[in-house]
């Protein structure tokens, strides 16, 4: 990795030592710090100690992934849970909850040493029965003890050319935190994005109101739905959106579209035949390396141990690693190779997955880009769809006009389209093509589906008799 | 990105009048769970919430039936069965533990106690979690994802999936 350090969406980690036969499984980068943290500490210690001790596995574990250590060497994974090579990782284990709000407001903060851009890697150990360069943690809990802030406990160990880089860049779909906490009497883009992302959570989780109407205006209607979201995920149920608050509904909002995506993604693919295709493996291409990569896809949304993968017709390494790790799951000869017993248990996982899934929790599918270019001139059912998805959008969104649903792209589309783009940040040149189509499709799905209400669910207006 | 100075100039933390304090020790929300009355001299309390999910966290799993058991000399006695709600969580459960003080430096007997817990829904394989630890006055949140069944799946003969967590090598 090149240039600046930031926070990937995942990491990889293997489950064993560097060589040893073992699955991986692909969690978030909190999740993961999180678990290791709490396997490595006891969250009884003083809060600078456990900050101090945060800082430098994070920092840790950001240097593995920025320096490429172990993908470098042709390993499939970012990281050991072994605690000779990296750090203590245990698979399923319970987190502290205090550790976890730790972690929620520091997780893209990193330790670099001054005239260096990588993560500084931080090693550590207990301190008692082994010693190191590097801190100590039961080192930690007595300079804590004695008042060190923990700046002050990193340096002791580190040294003083060390700084703490906050607010690293986060590789998910999101805008940043905007740097000011978000609380009632505060207005704007990024208030409007809460709302319309706590609407969909909320089609997950009915708990949390809705918020009606999604206006970009923080009211208590909004700290209401935030307080709700903060009481499930375990963040200080304040109402207030800070740093932690604004990542943890970034990140639970990318998996709960994720499923939505795959939603349409199986809406693309069901003219496509869902017969066993003949063998599939590395360097093939067509239909039926899509159809594969969507099962996948699937399972990999519900099965920690297998990667997700992009569904585009070509089968590379990415998708060579995906089938070794379903097949490590389901006991099958690990070679990245598609034959039929490997389609058939995959088939199989995918269809008891469907069977699970919460009917009111699909959906969400929306039309994937009809591949055609749409702009001035043409007519085109997709040109109507457009329409549609823009006029709804337009309700919530007033600097996008709304438009008549004639099927027929001319100038008043054109202008919607431009409104759309400058508001969403795209070039603004009036046409759609695959980027402009997901991005309008995407906010259509959101605030469609983000107003549904599920029953019994508090709706955000209040119903009175007229 | 917020960088405290850009390199190589040395960076130090801002100065304070006041002399280093100590940090604030955390306030655990426990929600209204009180801790456990009438334990012995040697135990305290400590919390358990499980919260039961599937697709990564996306989607959750209420109604399923989730079993706790303490390990008493390692043999698991059914100490609370509870259900998770529309969130997929369950009430706060106080548990006993041993006194925080053991956690504070090194060389003590073992700081936490375990737990065992059983999470079990139909449609899903049913999981395990077994030597779950739980420290005095902190909630230990034990998330379980919830694998759903492949089709045509031998209920009668379906594995559980079981997780051990290995004890803090402090």
């Amino acid at each position: 990795m090149n240039g600046q350090p930031f926070i990937p969406a995942n990491i990889t980690v293997h489950l064993g030592r560097p060589d040893a036969y073992a699955q991986n499984v692909t969690v978030t980068f909190p999740d993961y710090i999180k678990n290791v943290a709490s396997s490595e500490i006891y969250p009884t210690w003083p809060e600078n100690a456990l900050r101090a001790n945060i800082y430098a596995q994070i920092s840790f574990a950001l240097n593995r992934i920025y320096t490429e250590w172990y993908r470098s060497r042709g390993y499939d994974f970012d990281i050991t849970n072994s605690t000779q090579f990296d750090q203590a990782y245990v698979q399923g284990r319970d987190i502290y909850e205090n550790i976890s709000q730790i972690v929620d407001e520091i997780f893209n903060d990193y330790l670099r040493r001054q005239g260096f851009v990588e993560p500084l890697f931080a090693q550590f150990c207990n301190g008692t029965t082994v010693t190191c360069e590097g801190l100590s943690q039961w080192g930690t809990v007595a300079l804590a003890d004695q008042g060190y802030t923990p700046y002050s406990i990193l340096t002791n160990y580190y040294g003083n050319d060390i700084n703490i880089v906050t607010d690293a860049p986060v590789a998910i779909n999101s805008p940043s935190f905007p740097g000011v906490a978000l609380g009632i009497g505060k207005s704007g883009n990024d208030v409007k994005t809460i709302q319309v992302r706590l609407n969909r959570i909320s089609r997950n989780y009915p708990k949390i109101p809705k918020i009606y109407p999604v206006d970009g205006v923080y009211g208590q209607e909004t700290a209401d739905a935030v307080t709700e979201f903060q009481r499930i995920f375990n963040l200080t149920p304040d109402g207030i959106v800070g740093k932690a608050t604004w990542w943890k509904i970034a990140y639970l909002f990318t998996t709960v579209k994720r499923l939505s995506e795959l939603d349409s993604e199986g809406l693309r693919l069901e003219e496509v035949s869902r017969q066993f295709p003949s063998l599939l493996q590395e360097g093939m291409q067509g239909n039926g390396v899509r159809v594969l990569q969507y099962y996948l896809s699937v399972v990999a949304a519900f099965y920690e141990q297998v990667p997700p993968v992009a569904v585009d017709g070509f089968f590379g390494p990415m998708t060579k690693q995906a089938v070794i790790a379903f097949q490590k799951v389901y006991g099958l000869a690990p070679d990245g190779v598609v034959g039929r017993n490997t389609w058939n248990e995959l088939v199989r996982a995918y269809r008891g997955i469907l069977e699970s899934v919460p009917p009111e929790v699909e959906g969400g599918g929306v039309q994937l880009f009809p591949g055609l270019v749409l702009k001035i001139g043409i007519t085109d059912p997709s040109v109507r769809t457009l329409q549609e998805y823009l006029s709804f959008i337009a309700d919530t969104y007033p600097e996008i006009p709304k438009v008549p649903a004639t099927g027929y792209f001319g100038e008043q589309t054109r202008d919607a389209v431009i409104a759309f783009q400058n508001r969403f940040g795209l070039n603004p040149d009036g046409i759609v093509g695959a980027v402009t189509w997901d991005a309008i499709a995407s906010e259509y799905s959101d605030l469609r589906y983000g107003f549904v209400k599920r029953p019994g669910q508090f709706p955000g207006y209040n119903l009175s008799e007229e | 990105m917020s960088v405290q100075t850009p390199p190589p100039e040395a960076w130090t933390e801002p100065e304070s009048d006041q002399r280093p304090q100590p940090g604030p020790a955390f306030q655990q929300d426990t929600g209204g769970a009180a801790p456990i009355p009438g334990l012995p001299d040697d135990e305290e309390t400590g919390y358990l919430r499980v919260e039961v999910k599937t697709g990564r966290g996306a989607v959750p799993v209420p109604g399923a039936h989730v079993t706790v058991s303490r390990l008493i000399d390692d043999n698991p006695v059914l100490y609370r069965i509870v259900e998770s709600n529309e969130d997929g969580d369950t009430p706060l459960i106080p548990v006993p533990t041993p006194r925080q003080s053991l956690s504070e430096s090194p060389g003590n007997s073992r700081p936490f106690a375990t737990y065992n817990i059983r999470v079990q829904q139909d449609g899903f394989y049913a999981v395990q979690n077994v030597n779950v630890p739980v420290f005095s006055g902190v909630v230990a949140i034990q998330p379980v994802e919830l694998v759903p069944f492949p089709e045509n799946t031998d209920r009668e003969n379906a594995d559980n999936i079981i997780f051990e967590s290995a004890p803090q090598d402090l």
